[in-house]
């Protein structure tokens, strides 16, 4: 009972507040989650997402240049269109199969998007394994009026283009 | 702005200043206080009487708050990395003290004493002693924290560290991290604790989830799903 009035209020209230968020608090942030089922066992899947030095998973990725494995180190992906983006690996748990990190400069052409953070979760499921990739993110342009290629759409639609077609390979990849 | 009536259900509409962010009723003016992010303003509403007045802050004004006995205004201005103290309403006596990089949230202790402030960028909780309008206190959480929830009784702060998926616990006597509770949920944003029920109540604004924890033992009871993107950086549970 008091779980489900909590709820009401909970739902009730945030919107009352969203509502001041959306119109009024320059760009809003953004998210985006993506989901796979990969066939293939948990240690394997695991063993490609957590080497940092290495994101030739992702099929926009032509080379990965890292200086380690540790939460800290850097990474500088170069994409096949010669963008570079750079990143910071942030948090790497073993036990709960999570791992997540920054962007530190990107190429707007490639990823336009400030302060962005991405996490890929992984769960078993039977045998087989659930992959969440998620990202938080504000658009390209952080004043008013972007221009359209930043905007919070584009901005956006760039940032699921990215995970989905990383998520989609990475299954390629483990169910050959 | 929109004050919805609970009981009736019904909406009324009042025209703000430009991007209405922080809000808060004045139990003691009976009135409703609104920080306006882009026109580095404070709006004091007076429902009843229809009138409207504005107070010049520092630039983006985010989270206010109200002292639980005086009524003097802290506001959190974000873009100043200050908080605007506002001694006396009707003659808009401020007093303004420098804080650490980006504040954003602004929280009174109860007994009024304190003034606990999230600074985002810099990471870090600044604790003003408000007798002396000074800071007497700056303690390192984790990224961009966010609300503060105070629960007296067991001297302990609540922050919740949006980037960082987690809640620091903080000793109020000794101002050492006693606790954290990491991976909590997906930016955990608002934060209120409900003693009567013993419960911190968190918004995650990623996960579009309420998480309720157990106040004594700091394990999470349930996750709730709620709308699209909860957010909130002020009171958003009734006792």
């Amino acid at each position: 009972m008091i779980v489900r009035n909590l709820k009401f209020y909970a739902c009730f209230l945030f919107i009352f507040f969203i509502s001041f968020e959306i119109i009024s608090h320059g760009p809003s942030r953004q998210k985006v989650v993506e989901k796979v089922v990969i066939n293939a066992e948990l240690t394997k899947v695991w063993e490609i997402v957590s080497n940092f030095s290495d994101f030739s998973w992702n099929p926009l990725v032509v080379s990965t240049d890292s200086n380690g494995n540790e939460i800290g180190s850097l990474r500088k992906i170069k994409s096949k269109n010669g963008s570079n983006i750079s990143q910071s690996l942030e948090k790497l748990n073993e036990e709960k199969k999570m791992i997540s990190w920054r962007i530190k400069e990107t190429d707007q052409k490639l990823l336009p998007v400030n302060s962005y953070q991405a996490t890929l979760i992984l769960k078993d499921q039977g045998g087989k394994v659930e992959a969440t990739y998620k990202a938080g993110f504000y658009r390209g342009f952080m004043g008013n009026d972007p221009p359209d290629e930043l905007n919070d759409e584009n901005s956006k639609k760039k940032v699921k283009e990215f995970i989905s077609s990383a998520l989609q390979n990475l299954k390629t990849i483990l169910e050959k | 702005m929109s004050i919805i009536n609970l009981k009736t259900k019904e909406v009324e509409n009042i025209d703000a200043n430009k991007s209405p962010l922080g809000i808060k009723f004045h139990g003691i003016y009976n009135k409703i206080i609104v920080s306006n992010w882009y026109d580095d303003t404070i709006t004091i509403i007076d429902q009843e009487k229809k009138d409207k007045k504005t107070i010049k802050v520092g630039k983006s004004p985010a989270g206010i708050d109200i002292h639980p006995k005086t009524g003097q205004i802290v506001v959190a201005n974000r873009d100043s990395n200050t908080v605007t103290i506002i001694e006396d309403l009707n003659k808009k006596i401020i007093n303004t003290i420098k804080v650490q990089k980006s504040p954003f949230g602004v929280f009174f202790s109860s007994d009024g004493k304190k003034i606990y402030v999230s600074n985002v960028q810099s990471n870090s909780i600044s604790v003003i002693d408000f007798k002396l309008r000074k800071i007497i206190k700056n303690f390192k959480v984790k990224e961009w924290p966010y609300q503060v929830s105070i629960f007296p009784e067991n001297n302990e702060l609540f922050v919740s560290n949006q980037r960082d998926d987690s809640i620091s616990i903080l000793n109020l006597q000794t101002y050492q991290l006693k606790n954290e509770i990491s991976n909590v949920c997906g930016y955990p944003e608002g934060l209120n604790i409900n003693k009567k029920l013993n419960l911190i109540i968190i918004a995650c604004w990623f996960d579009n989830e309420v998480v309720i924890l157990n106040l004594r033992n700091k394990k999470v009871i349930k996750k709730i799903e709620v709308c699209e993107g909860p957010r909130s950086f002020g009171k958003f549970v009734i006792d």
